[in-house]
C-alpha cells in the first residue's frame, strides 16, 4: 500500500469513527424537511447546534429518557398560526412502582411533569439564542411513560404535552411565577393509550430527581461532561 | 340478617379507610423520596456484566443495546400529531 493510500484509508476511518460517535445524540434531531413551514426550517437549520448539544446531554447524561418523535421546532395541533415552539418528547424509562401506579392520574401526571418536564424547560429555555428569536414562540415538553399494570406485551403508553409562551416559562422558572398560574395559561394535554383525554389539574413541585439521580455503575463516555 | 348487614357494612368502611389512608401513604413515600422509582431495578439497567455485582459497569451502549433487546414493539398510544405537529 503506498503512503497516500494509507492517508487515505486513516483519513476515512477517522471521518467514520467521528461520525459514528455522533450518530446518536443527531439521529434525535427532526430533520429540517420534516418542518411543515419555512419558518418551523429556517429555526430547525438555525438552532441545529443547539438540538445537538440539547440531544447530546440527554443522551448521556439521563440515559433513562429517549428523545422521541424527533427534538425540533412544533406547533399546537390544529392551530391555523405557525407559532413555533422548541420541543421535545421524552420517553421516561421507570421501574414498575406500587405507589406511583397507586396514585390517581392526575397525582401522576403532576409527578411526571415535576420530574421531567421542568428540568427539560429549563434546559430547553438556556438555549443560546432562543430568548431573543422573535420566531421561537414558546417551549413544548411532552413526557411519555408506561401506564401502570398495562399488558406487559402491548403497554399502553400516556402522555402529557405541554406548550407554553416565552414570557411565562422565563418567569415559572425565575420563580416569578406561580407554578398554578403557569399551568393554568399553558396549553396542556394528557392522552391515556389512543385516547384524548384532555386537561387534567396537574400540579409542580419542586423534583430534584434529574440533577441527583446516578444509575449505579453507569460510566460516562469519555470526554462528556453532565452538568 | 341485621347483623349480617351491619358486618357488611363495617367491612367497606374498613376497606374503604384503609384505601385511602393507604393512597396518602404512598403518596407521601413517593414524594418523600426522590429516587423512588427508575431506579436501577429497571430491566434496562439490570445488564449482563452487573449480575455478579462486582464493579459492574454500565456504558451507553449497554443502555442501547438493552433498550433494543428488551422493548416490547408496538404499544397502544395515539398517532403522534395528535400532540405536536411537525
Amino acid at each position: 500500500m503506498s503512503g497516500r493510500n494509507v492517508v487515505t484509508a486513516l483519513a476515512v476511518a477517522i471521518v467514520s469513527m467521528v461520525t459514528l460517535a455522533d450518530a446518536g445524540p443527531a439521529d434525535y434531531l427532526m430533520p429540517v424537511e420534516k418542518h411543515t413551514t419555512p419558518k418551523g426550517q429556517a429555526l430547525a437549520a438555525k438552532y441545529r447546534p443547539q438540538l445537538l448539544q440539547f440531544s447530546d446531554y440527554v443522551y448521556h447524561c439521563l440515559p433513562y429518557l429517549e428523545i422521541r418523535n424527533g427534538l425540533g421546532f412544533k406547533r399546537v395541533p390544529k392551530e391555523t398560526a405557525d407559532d413555533r415552539y422548541a420541543s421535545v418528547w421524552i420517553r421516561a424509562e421507570q421501574a414498575p412502582d406500587p405507589s406511583f401506579a397507586a396514585l390517581p392520574i392526575e397525582r401522576q401526571a403532576s409527578a411526571m411533569f415535576s420530574r421531567y418536564a421542568v428540568p427539560m424547560l429549563s434546559r430547553l429555555s438556556a438555549l443560546p439564542g432562543l430568548e431573543s428569536d422573535p420566531d421561537v414562540f414558546g417551549f413544548s415538553v411532552a413526557v411519555e411513560w408506561i401506564k401502570p399494570n398495562s399488558d406487559p406485551n402491548r403497554p399502553t403508553m400516556e402522555i402529557l404535552a405541554m406548550f407554553a409562551d416565552k414570557a411565562s416559562t422565563k418567569a415559572f422558572l425565575g420563580k416569578k411565577l406561580a407554578p398554578a398560574e403557569y399551568v393554568q395559561n399553558m396549553k396542556l394535554k394528557f392522552f391515556d393509550g389512543d385516547k384524548e383525554v384532555g386537561r387534567l389539574p396537574i400540579e409542580i413541585w419542586d423534583d430534584n430527581f434529574v440533577g441527583t439521580y446516578k444509575i449505579p455503575g453507569y460510566e460516562l463516555e469519555k470526554g462528556k461532561v453532565c452538568s | 340478617m341485621r347483623f349480617k348487614i351491619a358486618t357488611v357494612a363495617a367491612l367497606v368502611g374498613v376497606a374503604f379507610l384503609s384505601g385511602a389512608c393507604a393512597t396518602s401513604e404512598q403518596w407521601a413515600d413517593w414524594r418523600a423520596h426522590t429516587t423512588h422509582f427508575a431506579s436501577g431495578d429497571h430491566g434496562m439497567f439490570s445488564l449482563s456484566n452487573n449480575m455478579e455485582g462486582r464493579n459492574p459497569k454500565v456504558t451507553r451502549l449497554d443502555v442501547e443495546n438493552s433498550r433494543t433487546q428488551n422493548w416490547w414493539g408496538k404499544t397502544i398510544t395515539v398517532e403522534p400529531g395528535q400532540v405536536i405537529q411537525n
